[in-house]
């Protein structure tokens, strides 16, 4: 993270950004120049942190959206443990209603995308962020063909079930048919056709 | 050709701006606009850029801890299959983890304050958290929006967890649908 130092450089900006900035620091009641120098801090902060400020717009949009739809965060051993737990008709459920979380997020990504931008590149830039656990995210397409593979050493095969199906009811949502389903314990390889 | 003003930034500031706009290819000028402008957009979708990167650190929190997303109602059906004790067991374990790791990283001098702050960036489902009492003797409240009795002890395991590892050690526990109590003294 930047340290405030006392020393000071000029930076060039321009005129009409200024402005924008300026209107906007009084309506949060305060200096401009300050304001300005505060945004840059914060801008420069999430570079430290490895992330661009328009991931960090993305990322922050998506999270108040999965808030609003009732997704919570769990401590991932708990829900293997509780997913272990559950009888071959609860797990059936279990995968459902990932499916159903899925569909919902298609259907979210069509909607983001419905007046302009491409559909697949949305699911590009959102999945990794929704992804977090994943070592490997891969989403490839060739004409019809989509392509997503997932690798996670680490998940189990429970969680992993549910995860291809979650992924699979977001594929579905977004106008393609499933034509291959592989899954094993941290592996997901799932192919797709887009249907008309 | 566009206007330009300066402005008297941070030098340390100004250097990891600069830094950036170079491993991209970029001028100075032009990564500052960029910036600057998508700093602009967030802020058209009425959100602080401070809030965004709040929101990160949080991700990057669940991430380092192990905590996945899970929707609310399969959350709500998994935890009912379970005893209230296994459920808190687990929980506890998780809440004393995640303790240790706030005290590795922020010390020890504050932990309701630390607490406060990893309710926030990782229980979702608590929609408020009250703490009330002396230093030695508190109760914890959280008010949850999922009203299954079995996560409210998911809740209460976490925060005992969380708070053993600053030395407390929980006396009384009151659950109920959508509401957890625990009252804590300090271990002697």
């Amino acid at each position: 993270m930047a340290v405030p130092s006392k020393s000071k450089k000029l930076v060039p900006i321009p005129e009409d950004i200024l402005k924008r900035m300026a209107t906007l620091a009084s309506k949060h009641g305060e200096g401009t120049f300050s304001f300005i120098a505060k945004t840059l801090e914060e801008a420069a902060s999430l570079l430290d942190m490895g992330i661009s400020v328009k991931d960090a717009r993305n990322l922050y949009l998506l999270v108040e959206t999965l808030k609003k739809t009732g997704a919570i965060v769990m401590p991932g051993e708990l829900i293997q443990q509780l997913l272990s737990n559950l009888s071959s008709t609860g797990r059936d459920k279990a995968l459902k209603a990932a499916y159903e979380m899925g569909e919902w997020f298609g259907k979210y990504i069509l909607a983001k995308t419905s007046s302009g931008g491409d559909s697949l590149e949305k699911f590009r830039e959102l999945m990794p962020l929704y992804l977090w656990d994943a070592s490997e995210f891969i989403i490839s397409n060739e004409e019809r063909r989509l392509k997503v593979r997932y690798i996670s050493p680490g998940q189990t095969l429970e969680r992993t079930s549910l995860l291809a199906s979650f992924l699979e009811g977001v594929v579905n949502a977004m106008g393609y048919k499933t034509v291959s389903k592989e899954v094993h314990r941290g592996i997901i390889a799932l192919d797709f056709l887009k249907t008309d | 050709m566009v206007r330009r003003k300066y402005l008297a930034v941070d030098e340390q500031v100004a250097e990891e701006v600069f830094r950036a706009a170079r491993s991209k290819g970029m001028t100075l000028f032009s990564y500052t606009t960029e910036l600057l402008r998508e700093s602009l957009d967030i802020e058209r979708s009425y959100m602080r850029l401070k809030e965004a990167k709040e929101c990160l650190e949080a991700f990057l929190l669940a991430k380092e801890l192990g905590f996945t997303l899970v929707p609310e109602y399969l959350v709500a059906r998994l935890v009912n299959k379970a005893s209230p004790q296994e459920v808190r067991k687990l929980s506890e374990e998780a809440g004393n983890i995640c303790g240790r790791y706030f005290m590795l990283k922020k010390g020890a001098s504050d932990p309701i304050q630390l607490l406060e702050e990893a309710a926030k960036k990782l229980l979702w489902g608590v929609t408020e958290l009250v703490v009330k009492g002396s230093d030695n003797e508190f109760s914890v409240t959280c008010i949850l929006s999922l009203r299954e009795r079995n996560y409210a002890e998911v809740i209460a395991g976490f925060i005992t967890g969380f708070l053993r590892a600053f030395a407390y050690r929980p006396t009384r526990l009151d659950v109920s649908k959508g509401m957890a109590t625990v009252l804590f003294e300090q271990a002697v």
